[in-house]
Order: C-alpha cells, then sequence, then structure tokens
C-alpha cells in the first residue's frame, strides 16, 4: 500500500515557504551580516524600482482616482466620495458582468485542464512524432490572440464562414456562432479552450514527468491497471501542479479582454460584456475614468479573495511530509 | 601701432562681428522650420494617399514639416487623445470622428474653435448639413474631411436572373420590400436560403439613421432633446424589423457577414458606406456587375454623413498657424477633388465638382457619381455628449429587435430616449 | 489479476493505445486547422477570398503576397521594431528575474516575506488599469514614442522572479554555505553556481517572456505614436480595420508573419521548455 501523502523528493511546494528540504536550518529572516541586508536590497532594487513606478504608482493613481468623477479630457473633476463604488454595487450592469465572467470561466477551465490533463497523458510516453503533436497542441499558446481572433471571426462567420459549411456537408445545422446571445459565449469558449489546453498540457506534462517511476513499478507489482495507476498515484501526486493551474487560470480568465474586444465587443445583446470589457466601455467609451477604475478596485478584491481562499483551501489538502 | 588704435581696431571689429552675428540670427529665425505632429485615422490603403498629399504640401511649404503617422481607426484616435491629453502629448492636427469624443475633447478646451477659418464662399461651397456633425454647443470644432454616406450596392446580375431591371432600381420602402422579396431564394433547393435580398452593415446604429431620416425623423430637436421615442423614428425601426420578421429578406444578426456575401454574390442589395464601394469592387472582380444606387426614400430622402474631420489641438501660435494652414490646402477645392478622387471619400465641395479633372473622374467612376450625388440629402445633428449613448443605444435596439420580432418597439425607444436625455442633463449639470 | 496479459497480440492496452493515438490525431487536424486556413487564405488572390461554398485551398500559389506585403505597409519596420524590443525585453527580464529571485529565495533580510508576497499581488491587476496612469509616467521621463518607453515598463513583471525562485528553493543551502566560507560574494555566487544549473529554467523563462512580449498588443499600441516605432502586432491590426479595405489575403500574411518567429523559438527550445518548468518545480 502506498502512502498516498508521501510527495516524492524534491518536490517543493509551490505555496511553501521554507521547504523542509532547501534548509537545513530553521529558517531565520536574520541577516547573517550586513553584507546580506545590503545584498537582499541591492539584489531585489532594479526589480522594486520597475514594480514600484511601472505598477504600484499607477495602481494608486487609479486607485485615488476611483474616488472622483472625471472624464480624463477636461481639468475638472469632482470628488464624490464613494459614489462609484455605491452606484457600482447597485448597478445591473456590474452584476451583469460578473455574471458573465463567471460563464466564462466556469466553461473554460475545467474543460482546459481536463483536455491538457488527457492530452499530457497521452503525450507522456515516448514514441515517434511526439515532438510533432506537443508542437501542434501548443501551437495556438503561441500564436498572437489578435491574430487569432480574426482567424476564428471569420471561421465562425454563420453565412459564409468554413465552419458552417462544414456543418452543412456532414449534415448538421448550421450554428449561429457569434450572432446569437444563446451561442456567442460558447463560441469564445470554444475558441478559448483551443487556445490555451496546449499551456495546460504542457505544465501537466512536467509535473507528470516529476513523478517517480518507482511508483507505477510498484503498482504493476500489486496488479494495478491504468486506471488504477492514475487513481492511486498520478492524480494525488497530480494535486500541486492541478492546484497551479486551477489558480493561474483563474487569474487570468478573469482578466480576459483582448478576445471580446476583437470579436464580439460585448455583444450580442451584452451577452459576452466580461467585466474586463465594462470597464473598458467605461472608460474609453463613455469616458467615466472614476467609475470604471472603482470597477477594476472591485475585481482586485474579487481576484485577491477567491486566490487567498485557494491558498488557504489549498494548503489544508494537499499534503506534503 | 600704439594701444590707442589698438582698441579702436577692437571696438571695429566687435562692431563688425556683432552686425554679422545679427543678421545671421535673424536670417536663421524667418527662414526658421516649423515642425507639426499630423494624427490621422486612414487605415489600409487611404493612408498613403494622405501621407502622398501632406509631401506635396511640405513641398509648396518647406518651411513647414509635417510628421504624419497613422493612429488606428476612430476609437484608437479617441483613445490616444484621450491619454495624449492627461499626459500633455498631442498632436497638432487629428482626424476626429463625430461619436468619438468631439464633446468631450471640446469640453478640455485643448481644440481650437474653427469659424473664424470659414470664408463666406467657403460656407457657399459646402453643404451646411455637413458642418453638423463638428458643431458643438454652437462652435465648429472640426473641419470636414474624409466624407462618406450610405448607398446601396447592388448586384445586377442578381436583378436580371429575377426579372428585375437593374436600371429602375427600388426607390421607395414598399419598392424595396418588394424586389428584396424576389431576390431573396433557395436556390439549390436544399430548404435554406442562400440568397438574400437585402442586408445592412455591421455600423447598424448609422444605418438605423438612415432609416429615421429617409421616415422624416430627427435624432434630436431643435431643443436639444432626444426625438427617438417620435412615431418616425419608432415607425422606422418597426420596419426595420419587418424586414427580417414579416418580409424575411434580411437575416437577422448576422451583419459581420454582409460584405462577405456581398462580395461572394449572395446578397442582392447591401446598404453599406459609400467608402465601401472601392474595396468590393476589387474584391469582385469581373465575378458580377457591381452597381451603386441611391437609397429608397421613405418619406423623404435622408442620409447621415460618416467619417472623420480635422481638429487642430492648441499649441504655440506658430504651431497652430502651420496646422491650419495644412488644414486649409487639404480641405480646399482641389485637396477635396483629390482625396476623394484617390479614396472613395466624397467630393463634398460644389467649386470641386466642378473641376475638370474631377468630370473625368465620374465620367470612369458611375459609382462614385451616384455617392457624391446623395450628398444633398445629408441631414445632421450638433454632436453633444449623448451621441456615444445613442449610438451604443440603437445597437442595442436594433439587436434585440432582429432576435426577436415581438419586442416592444415603442417601449425601447422610450426607454432610449430617456436614457438620451438623462445623459444630456447630466453633462449640462456639470 | 492482470487481464492485459497479451493475447493473439491484441490486448487491452494495445488497443486502448490505438484509439488515443487516432483521438490525437484527430485532435491534431482540429488544432491546426485554423492555422491551415490562414496559410491557405494568404496565398489566395483578391477575388477568391469570399467565394460561397469556400475553397480550402487557392487556385494557384500565390507566394508573391509575401513579397507584396513589404511594400504595402511598413511591415520590415515592424518586423524590426518587433525583434528588438521583445529581445530586449526579454533579457532584461531575466537579468532582473534572476537578481531577485535568487534574493528571494537565499539571501535573508527582513521584509522579505511580505515583499514577496506583495510582489504576487501584483499578478492580480489588469493592465487596462494601469495603462493611461503608466502612459503619463512615461510622458513626464519623454519616452514616449521611443524605444525606452516599448522596453522598460514591460520589464515590471513579477512571473519571471516567481518561476525562477521557486526553482533556486530546489537547490541545496550547502552549495550556498560552502561557496561563502569559500569566499565567494553573493553574486559571485549567483553568477558561478546558481546560473549554470538553472540553464533549462532560464530557457523556459526566455520562451514565455519572448512569446508574451512578441504578441503584446495594447501597450505598444498607446506608447508609440509613428509607424516607426510600432510592432507587428499594431501593424497588423491596423492593416485589418479600414473603412472598406477588406484585403483579407494580405491580412492573412501578416497573421502568418506574427505567428511564426514564436512558433519557430518554441519549435527549436521544446526540449528545454518541459525540463526547464519541471525543474523549477513551479507545478509543485
Amino acid at each position: 500500500m502506498i502512502d498516498k501523502r508521501e510527495a516524492p523528493a524534491g518536490a517543493s511546494g509551490l505555496f511553501a515557504n521554507e521547504p523542509a528540504s532547501a534548509f537545513k536550518s530553521a529558517p531565520s529572516l536574520h541577516p547573517r551580516n550586513r553584507r546580506d541586508f545590503v545584498a537582499g536590497y541591492a539584489f531585489v532594487l532594479p526589480s522594486l524600482v520597475l514594480i514600484l513606478v511601472f505598477t504600484f504608482v499607477p495602481t494608486l493613481y487609479g486607485f485615488a482616482v476611483s474616488f472622483t468623477r472625471w472624464d480624463m479630457l477636461s481639468a475638472r473633476w469632482t470628488f464624490v466620495g464613494l459614489g462609484n463604488y455605491s452606484a457600482l454595487l447597485q448597478s445591473r450592469e456590474l452584476w451583469h458582468s460578473l455574471l458573465v465572467t463567471a460563464y466564462y470561466l466556469v466553461g473554460t477551465i475545467p474543460v482546459t485542464m481536463a483536455l491538457g490533463l488527457a492530452l499530457a497523458l497521452a503525450l507522456n510516453r515516448k514514441f515517434r512524432g511526439r515532438a510533432f503533436f506537443r508542437l501542434a497542441f501548443y501551437s495556438p499558446v503561441v500564436a498572437s490572440t489578435v491574430a487569432v481572433a480574426v482567424v476564428w471571426l471569420w471561421m465562425y462567420d454563420p453565412l459564409s464562414g468554413i465552419l458552417n459549411y462544414f456543418l452543412l456537408q456532414l449534415g448538421f445545422p448550421p450554428q449561429k456562432w457569434l450572432t446569437s446571445p444563446a451561442t456567442a459565449m460558447p463560441s469564445l469558449i470554444l475558441m478559448d479552450v483551443w487556445k490555451h489546453v496546449g499551456y495546460d498540457m504542457v505544465i501537466f506534462l512536467a509535473g507528470l514527468q516529476g513523478i517517480p517511476h518507482q511508483l507505477y513499478e510498484a503498482m504493476d507489482v500489486d496488479g494495478g491497471g491504468r486506471w488504477a495507476k492514475f487513481r492511486h498515484v498520478t492524480w494525488p501526486l497530480l494535486a500541486p501542479t492541478t492546484f497551479f493551474i486551477l489558480v493561474i487560470s483563474i487569474i487570468n480568465r478573469f482578466k480576459v479582454f483582448a478576445t471580446i474586444h476583437t470579436m464580439t465587443k460585448g455583444g450580442p445583446v451584452d451577452s459576452t460584456e466580461v467585466i474586463v470589457y465594462f470597464l473598458y466601455q467605461q472608460a474609453f467609451q463613455h469616458f467615466k475614468i472614476g467609475y470604471a477604475f472603482a470597477i477594476a478596485y472591485i475585481l482586485f478584491v474579487i481576484i485577491f479573495v477567491l486566490t487567498l481562499a485557494q491558498w488557504k483551501i489549498g494548503k489544508a489538502s494537499v499534503h506534503y511530509q | 601701432m600704439d594701444s590707442f588704435s589698438h582698441a579702436l581696431l577692437g571696438k571695429k571689429l566687435l562692431a563688425v562681428a556683432g552686425c554679422a552675428f545679427l543678421f545671421f540670427a535673424s536670417v536663421v529665425t524667418v527662414t526658421a522650420q516649423v515642425t507639426i505632429d499630423f494624427w490621422h485615422a486612414m487605415e489600409g490603403p487611404k493612408g498613403p494617399v494622405l501621407k502622398e498629399m501632406v509631401n506635396d504640401f511640405m513641398k509648396q511649404n518647406p518651411k513647414i514639416k509635417v510628421n504624419v503617422s497613422l493612429q488606428g481607426g476612430y476609437t484608437d484616435m479617441v483613445r490616444k487623445v484621450q491619454a495624449g491629453i492627461a499626459a500633455n502629448a498631442l498632436p497638432d492636427l487629428a482626424m476626429l470622428g463625430q461619436r468619438h469624443g468631439i464633446p468631450q475633447i471640446s469640453d478640455s478646451g485643448r481644440l481650437l474653435m474653427l469659424d473664424s477659418i470659414l470664408t463666406a464662399e467657403d460656407r457657399k461651397d459646402i453643404n451646411p448639413q455637413l458642418f453638423g456633425r463638428y458643431t458643438y454647443q454652437g462652435r465648429l470644432m472640426a473641419m470636414p474631411f474624409a466624407v462618406s454616406v450610405p448607398v446601396l450596392h447592388i448586384n445586377a446580375t442578381r436583378f436580371k436572373e429575377a426579372g428585375l431591371n437593374p436600371d429602375k432600381p427600388p426607390m421607395t420602402w414598399d419598392e424595396l420590400v418588394s424586389y428584396a422579396k424576389k431576390l431573396t431564394r433557395d436556390v439549390d433547393g436544399d430548404g435554406r436560403i442562400d440568397q438574400w435580398g437585402f442586408h445592412v452593415h455591421s455600423d447598424v446604429a448609422w444605418q438605423a439613421y438612415a432609416f429615421i431620416y429617409q421616415n422624416g425623423g430627427t435624432l434630436y430637436g431643435p431643443d436639444g432633446q432626444a426625438r427617438l421615442d417620435s412615431p418616425e423614428a419608432v415607425q422606422a425601426m418597426q420596419f426595420w424589423s419587418d424586414l427580417v420578421h414579416k418580409h424575411k429578406v434580411m437575416p437577422a444578426m448576422a451583419h459581420e457577414s454582409g460584405s462577405k456575401l456581398f462580395t461572394a454574390g449572395g446578397l442582392a442589395m447591401f446598404q453599406r458606406s459609400s467608402a465601401f464601394i472601392e474595396g468590393a469592387a476589387k474584391q469582385i472582380g469581373n465575378r458580377f456587375d457591381y452597381r451603386v444606387v441611391y437609397l429608397p426614400k421613405g418619406k423623404v430622402y435622408g442620409v447621415p454623413d460618416g467619417g472623420g474631420g480635422l481638429g487642430v489641438f492648441k499649441s504655440t501660435p506658430e504651431r497652430e498657424r502651420a496646422a491650419v494652414a495644412l488644414l486649409k490646402w487639404l480641405t480646399d477645392t482641389k485637396g477635396i477633388a483629390r482625396f476623394g478622387r484617390e479614396t472613395g471619400y466624397i467630393v463634398f465641395r460644389k467649386s470641386s465638382l466642378g473641376l475638370e479633372e474631377m468630370k473625368s473622374f465620374f465620367a470612369g467612376s458611375p459609382r462614385d457619381l451616384v455617392a457624391s450625388r446623395e450628398m444633398e440629402h445629408v441631414r445632421s445633428n450638433p454632436v453633444n455628449h449623448a451621441d456615444g449613448v445613442v449610438w451604443d443605444g440603437l445597437g442595442n435596439v436594433v439587436e434585440k429587435i432582429e432576435l426577436d420580432a415581438k419586442e416592444n418597439i415603442p417601449a425601447l425607444m422610450k426607454e432610449l430616449n430617456s436614457k438620451v436625455n438623462k445623459e444630456i442633463a447630466e453633462a449640462r449639470g456639470k | 489479476m492482470n487481464l492485459d496479459k497479451p493475447r493473439f497480440g491484441i490486448n487491452r492496452e494495445s488497443l486502448a493505445d490505438a484509439i488515443i493515438f487516432f483521438a490525437l490525431g484527430v485532435g491534431v487536424l482540429f488544432f491546426l486547422f485554423p492555422f491551415f486556413w490562414m496559410v491557405s487564405t494568404s496565398l489566395k488572390a483578391g477575388d477568391e477570398l469570399f467565394l460561397y461554398p469556400p475553397s480550402l485551398t487557392p487556385k494557384k500559389l500565390l507566394f508573391h503576397n509575401y513579397l507584396d506585403i513589404w511594400s504595402k505597409a511598413p511591415f520590415g519596420t515592424y518586423f524590426f521594431n518587433s525583434l528588438f524590443v521583445t529581445t530586449a525585453i526579454t533579457v532584461g527580464e531575466i537579468a532582473t528575474s534572476v537578481l531577485a529571485a535568487y534574493a528571494f529565495s537565499k539571501i535573508p533580510f527582513p521584509g522579505r516575506e511580505k515583499l514577496f508576497l506583495t510582489f504576487l499581488g501584483t499578478l492580480m491587476i489588469p493592465n487596462v488599469v494601469t495603462l493611461v496612469p503608466v502612459y503619463v509616467i512615461v510622458r513626464k521621463l519623454n519616452w514616449v514614442d521611443t524605444y525606452w518607453g516599448l522596453i522598460i515598463p514591460q520589464l515590471a513583471t513579477v512571473y519571471g522572479i516567481f518561476m525562477l525562485r521557486q526553482f533556486f528553493l530546489t537547490i541545496p543551502r550547502d552549495l550556498d554555505d560552502a561557496a561563502q566560507v569559500d569566499g565567494l560574494s553573493r553574486l559571485g555566487i549567483l553568477l558561478r553556481i546558481y546560473l549554470p544549473l538553472s540553464v533549462p529554467a532560464l530557457i523556459a523563462l526566455a520562451i514565455i517572456s519572448f512569446i508574451n512580449n512578441w504578441n503584446n498588443f495594447f501597450w505598444p499600441l498607446v506608447v508609440t505614436n509613428s509607424d516607426s516605432m510600432r510592432t507587428l502586432p499594431i501593424g497588423l491590426r491596423f492593416f485589418m480595420e479600414g473603412e472598406g479595405s477588406g484585403e483579407w489575403q494580405y491580412l492573412m500574411v501578416a497573421s502568418t508573419l506574427v505567428v511564426l518567429p514564436p512558433l519557430i523559438v518554441f519549435l527549436f527550445l521544446q526540449r528545454y521548455f518541459v525540463r526547464g518548468i519541471t525543474m523549477s518545480g513551479i507545478q509543485g
């Protein structure tokens, strides 16, 4: 019987700060000497300065603006305190866009991860042409979203696009794809899965390669077939990887924008109006900058809380020795 | 020589040097170059035409150097201008489109008002309706330049196949419907319509303006309040809905497909900007007989105008002068004629139409002639803060009525109307 | 009880293998089809674009479309800019990330963990938010429409630091201790010991950074005003939208040009990529 809770040697947990295998002595942040103190900050300095100037300060600036009503064009602005936030939380549009975003997340993430895992499993064994398959499935990740969106937009055209043509030839009814509120989001989801499966696949591959062979050989001795191997060895040991992909996927998908902007512009009838697109419209089409930044901060809080929650859950359920 | 003459010589040399310096300095200032930045929004093959014209301007005006750069489309341009105002990084001359923020940009106080540069001749030469789009609070904020109107692109070959005479295109709404019905067919007998009679391009709000104007309606009344819930506007939208649901001559929702379907030959009548003519001709080649005709009238003829105008941003007196000079050069009689000929935008100056080169151009391009004749029916309103709401709102209404035949159109238009008026009131109150 | 003993050469395992292989094959066709469509269209003539029924392949392979495009728009300039800017950002990112990652993993200093968490927090900010304020800052630095403006703000990214830190954590601290006893400074340890050990991880990071920055669209759009500074994705977008142009075959040529370099980079460095990610332990 394998102790499922044993992590393979050498693995360091994603969210563990001081994995036992990396430090022999008790972890302490007390600088050994003054040189360490200086070195520490000196090494971090370039990144720190860059992030301070180009991420931090702009974010704080945006935060300040979220308390005003301003159109960024005129010199006039008025302080409205929490006015933007309260208006937002009571607006139908904010909740609608959050719902749409949630639909998007639920539609893309499980499918992409499941497919990515399946592909990784299939491509984990050495066989001829493996590199070609890996490249093929990863290539959409590499391609520019703008280029890809243009191609898919055309393929999705309900009257003259190639996808409907194929469907017709195969005897299926043509679909409305991006032109109907019911099918627009599923169409975007399909394209998104295509675009990101390769990424999940590669990370799962890396995770799979970290699982020691001996565990599988032990299963062979015990008489386990493929499915048993998966259930008892692969899946549990992939837990940190799965967790990582889940966290990154959620953070990234929340920020989706370019696809919507190029393909549907939030329509039809707002059925694909994800939250970042809603933000963009408020800022650059309705000239309500303060309102837009308030949306940004609400979004940030949501992502932050979600990530924190995942971290806590992750720590509890993904055990290490 | 004694010391006294040394000193005198020294003083003389100094004086000569001083004069020489002043002379060179004055020469340099008099021939000083002014450099200005010109941002335009002509994507695709129209950009190089503009660049060529600016090069010619620079040849004729050696003291002015112009940096021409493409900033994307009109929406990109507005974003750039927004960012530019925030960061103090504005061009001198920019191409601005109507609903794309002219009121807000004007509010920033950075635009030069152009009423003073128009002469009496200009006002006679240009249809005053064209200024509406660029007039804010009674002042002209940009000069019309790249003008387009929606026209009806038709596939004359399909007309003949259906027994219709393409030399007598539909002139009224009723004729439009009856023609379109004959042109909407299931060609290969598989139970699905593969040839459509009529369709409209994806800038649906603009096309909706056309229907509203044709029905005798307007977007705003003289009091500045919206008129979208007027019976004329409501009927116009009802007609739109009927085209899809009742007469079944227009496919629902697939507006992006319109251009592709038309060039493929599967659409008989297509309502789209005159700016489409050139590209369409290239893509269609000889595959069918492609013609351009007037949009039919409802109760009257009426079309909206589109495109972009030229606005000048305030800076230093020299640069403003240079920018205005460029603006006047681009939009004078010859400028508009050349720009129109080479890009397909409308030649909107009456004096330009009289030029010899225009007459021969139109002789060879009957399609552009029709577009240019439609100019006399242009309607417009002065811009205000709510234009974006009107545009998005109408787009939304169109989507809803195309998806559902039973939508309550009067209610939708009334809701939109109050939204627009609310926006206007808010902007006033600021 | 092993049901998988081979019998007559066909067993459950190899049947499953065959099905998987077949599924993979179909999957690859589906995955590569959009690219096929893109390239096929790029070789068509203008009046072949919108036929119904659509043609899967061009009548004649118009390779000279790929030559024509350089004159349609300054794609040569765009290409060079993309190459230069992307490479510069990748190199800069690796340099700054390596330093910070080493500090975060091996140098004890007060406030380290809190600082790292703050860094991580910045990952959650959508870049639409920081767009305009960063533009204002860049303007004040007079970096608008310059290579500085294109490169420097993009160096502020945490993903690389995160990944390298995780990787450095797997290197035993004894190495550091021994080296310090030998008199090596922190910088020396980093350069002489850690870097050589991390080549796959560095390559993986380089690939990720190159691909992301090559495809970056919004920031270059905002910070450049003149054509001479623009990058390929922007050139592509500008070429696409025009009130009536619709020269889709050239649009597809441009798309192909945008997609090709990252693909080539990945093709050649594939091996290192997976290995690098594995070694960084970022997945667990």
